[in-house]
């Protein structure tokens, strides 16, 4: 069985009058050890299928079983603790704790582990190397280049050492060089540390290091991208990366 | 800070001035009614005696030491009885207690509060029943025999302390309450 | 359950240190609020109750229960109430304090305008012994024909006066006519701390009466009790007389009072209230702008109520840091303020209790402050949260 199977996975909501079909009866099969590239234009539904991946979101109907758990169906608190063990989860504006160091931030999602403060530490220092970022455990956000706070973000991701490493345009509000060092650091992940990686992103520099590109459209896969969704991947490239809605 | 607090108070205390406090009516104490308890027997009477004379006469003329017989009722001042004491305060029948007059909401009638004083003073007697020792025994008459506020007794005693400012204390040796 | 640690909530705090300060002295303003209406309460409560042991008994004319300053007692029945056999005696002196009480308007000789009303109690030397709460702090007793008056620590402030316009030899005037101070006196939690004391014969001069108010007698427990006294006044109907514990006289004017101190309450807690509004209107802001925090921490797998209760916590140490200031600045500059009112003053009293109810509020603010914002925060879905 495949690590993540999506079965006429569908989400609705009303805003309105209007009902919104982010994603529509979706089927998807991702094993584990991908590194799976989501494109698509706003609102096709790419963040929408990440957030149910990450058991964020709950879906409208369908089926959604991680390693094997249906995690549609456990409750909040369970999913809660369930994500925490499972999935890393990574922002495209990081979200660090601004009044906590690099260390602490990546030490947060280990303080509801039953862990001593002796691996507790080991963990983040390994997490912090990871990343390349261990020079600057120290420092504050406020402190850090939009590069180097992705590398905190990241270490914390990888800290409760989760099987499924999830980003939301990761290399949205980076520089290209930025960008580059991040997406190397995630094939690395992937490939030395085996991490199932899916990332969401407008990026077209990001396919050349994903193993698949999906291209999604109006919450559907498409085989490929059309020519007007190309377009504007390459406009997106070189800039900020749009906000999936 | 200040302001308001001197604020609420003033508040308060024009709302509140010129109030009638009606939280003092005397507790019910003592024996229940027509039981006599602790006192001597052939106290309390059970026919009135014939010659009973108002008080405010009687009390004219009585001397230390004389025996006299009179008709009153219980109060004349605030607290008539004593609590613990076989003491209490009776006053002439001829004088209104504050029921008898229209309009009047008094909580406490028995008080009289509606009489001159000096004329309260004149017409009032303490009548005690006194153990061995001539102090009043340790018990209410509240209560006892059917004695209550207002009621209307007559009182057959002896006189042991008068003067012309008011005094008169009657030490009794039997008592009848009216009923009804 | 699983906690974020203390020191994130400790750390937030220094996020925005404007906001902070604001928010430490809005709740400080409340608790301050709160602890003053206490100590108004309390200080009242406490001048208008006796210690328990207190066995003196008031005797009073006839029908003028209520205020001993209306009533009216002839000086042949201090002399019959001299005679109780139950009243204490010490080295052959017996507690039987015949007293005068009026409320004349004093005022300063520096002063233009016209005097307060202040309750003036003219007393024979048995007075000290009858009334054992009085401590003569400076100076001496009045001497009579001479005079001469003594204050109470809280005359000050029923006069609106500074302390140094009080101070030994400076004068009063009673309708024009100068009176020496020769004494300080504290009387701490009665009625008797805001009253000036001269002599009985003095009083009864100015005031024009030759009887006296009420007679306060101390019983001896061995020699016998209340009811002695209650015997006496109803068998000396010729004396017009009324006996009542002290700390009966004083329950009924408590009593009598209720409704201010129910007042005070009533609006202290509608502006504790309007703060905890404010509170909120702030909290919500603040919290508001966090909401993407929120979000990354349930990301992270904290559980809601693990958020919540830090955030509470955050508001908890701002508000009860506010209260540890109130109940300082409580302390010093409230404790034993004089409160003016109809009979006297009376001192603010801001004692352990009173601090201790302030801290409470403190903390009840900073919890109801905190949870409606927290709540209205956690409503929003994670994945909304972290786009906000």
């Amino acid at each position: 069985m495949s690590l993540i199977e999506c079965r006429q996975l569908t989400k609705k909501y009303t805003r309105g009058d209007n009902e919104i079909i982010p994603l529509d009866e979706l089927d998807l099969s991702i094993e584990a050890g991908a590194f799976l590239a989501l494109m698509g234009p706003s609102g096709s539904g790419k963040t929408t299928l990440l957030n149910l991946i990450a058991g964020i979101d709950r879906p409208t109907a369908g089926e959604l079983r991680v390693e094997g758990t249906d995690i549609a169906r456990l409750s909040r608190s369970k999913l809660a603790r369930w994500r925490s063990t499972h999935i890393g989860y990574i922002f495209q504006l990081y979200h660090l704790v601004p009044v906590l160091t690099a260390y602490e931030n990546v030490e947060l999602p280990l303080l509801i582990q039953p862990i001593s403060r002796k691996e507790r530490h080991a963990r983040v220092a390994q997490a912090l190397e990871l990343a390349g970022i261990a020079d600057r455990h120290d420092h504050y956000p406020r402190q850090l280049s939009g590069g180097q706070e992705q590398r905190v973000a990241i270490a914390r991701s990888l800290v409760t050492d989760p099987p499924i490493l999830l980003a939301d345009e990761p290399t949205g509000d980076l520089d290209r060089a930025s960008s580059k060092a991040i997406l190397e650091l995630l094939l690395r992940l992937n490939t030395e540390l085996g991490k199932t990686l899916i990332i969401v992103t407008h990026d077209p520099t990001t396919t050349h290091y994903a193993k698949e590109t999906l291209h999604l459209e109006k919450g559907r896969l498409v085989s490929e991208a059309p020519p007007a969704l190309a377009a504007e991947v390459k406009s997106a490239g070189d800039g900020r990366g749009e906000r999936d809605a | 800070m200040r302001g308001l607090i001197m604020f609420s108070v003033l508040m308060a205390t024009f709302a509140f001035a010129g109030c009638t406090t009606k939280d003092s009516a005397p507790k019910p104490g003592g024996a229940a009614g027509g039981v006599s308890s602790g006192l001597p027997d052939g106290i309390m009477l059970s026919s009135a005696p014939a010659d009973a004379k108002p008080l405010g006469e009687v009390k004219k003329s009585a001397k230390k030491g004389d025996k006299v017989t009179f008709v009153a009722r219980v109060g004349g001042t605030k607290h008539p009885f004593v609590d613990g004491r076989a003491t209490m305060i009776v006053i002439d029948s001829s004088l209104a207690a504050c029921d008898a007059l229209e309009d009047d909401d008094c909580a406490t009638p028995w008080d009289y509060c509606c009489e001159p004083r000096e004329s309260k003073t004149a017409n009032s007697a303490t009548v005690q029943i006194v153990g061995d020792d001539g102090k009043p025994l340790a018990l209410s008459l509240k209560g006892q025999g059917g004695i209550e506020e207002l009621v209307t007794i007559t009182v057959v005693g002896v006189v042991t302390e008068k003067n012309d400012e008011g005094l008169m204390v009657v030490n009794a040796s039997g008592v009848h309450v009216k009923k009804g | 359950m699983r906690l974020l640690p203390f020191d994130y909530a400790t750390r937030n705090l220094g996020r925005s240190p404007g906001r902070l300060v604001l928010a430490v002295l809005g709740s400080a303003l409340v608790v301050l609020l709160v602890i003053a209406s206490a100590a108004f309460v309390r200080g009242m409560g406490s001048s208008l109750s006796l210690p328990e042991e207190n066995s003196n008994v008031i005797f009073l004319g006839a029908g003028s229960e209520e205020s001993v300053e209306r009533s009216e007692v002839s000086t042949r029945a201090a002399e019959v109430v001299a005679t109780l056999p139950s009243v204490r005696t010490r080295l052959g002196e017996r507690y039987v304090s015949p007293e005068v009480h009026i409320a004349l308007a004093i005022r300063t000789e520096e002063s233009q305008v016209e005097g307060r009303l202040t309750p003036v109690r003219g007393v024979r030397p048995t007075a000290y012994l009858v009334h054992s709460q009085v401590h003569i702090v400076g100076g001496r007793t009045p001497t009579p024909g001479a005079d001469e008056l003594m204050v109470g620590g809280l005359v000050g402030g029923q006069l609106g006066v500074d302390a140094s316009r009080l101070a030994l030899g400076k004068t009063l005037l009673i309708d024009g006519r100068p009176w020496s101070i020769v004494g300080h006196f504290r009387a701490p939690h009665t009625v008797m701390d805001a009253e000036i004391w001269m002599a009985l014969t003095d009083l009864q001069v100015v005031g024009q009466r030759d009887d006296l108010s009420c007679v306060v007698v101390t019983l001896d427990p061995a020699l016998g009790d209340f009811t002695d006294a209650e015997v006496l006044a109803a068998q000396r109907l010729d004396l017009e007389l009324t006996a009542m514990r002290e700390v009966d006289y004083y329950g009924a004017l408590a009593r009598f009072y209720a409704p201010i101190r129910a007042m005070v309450l009533v609006t202290a807690s509608l502006i504790a209230l309007g703060g905890i509004l404010g509170g909120l209107n702030t909290m919500v802001a603040a919290f508001a702008a966090r909401v993407r925090e929120v979000g990354t921490l349930q990301v992270l797998g904290y559980p809601r109520r693990a958020i919540i209760l830090s955030f509470v916590q955050e508001s908890v140490i701002v508000a009860a840091t506010g209260a540890l200031i109130a109940g300082v600045v409580g302390k010093l500059l409230l404790d034993g303020i004089a409160v003016r009112f109809s009979m006297g003053a009376f001192g603010l009293v801001v004692d352990a209790p009173v601090l201790a109810i302030g801290i409470a509020a403190g903390i009840i603010l900073g919890i109801v402050g905190a949870l409606p914002p927290t709540l209205r925060c956690m409503k929003l879905p994670v994945g909304q949260a972290l786009r906000g």
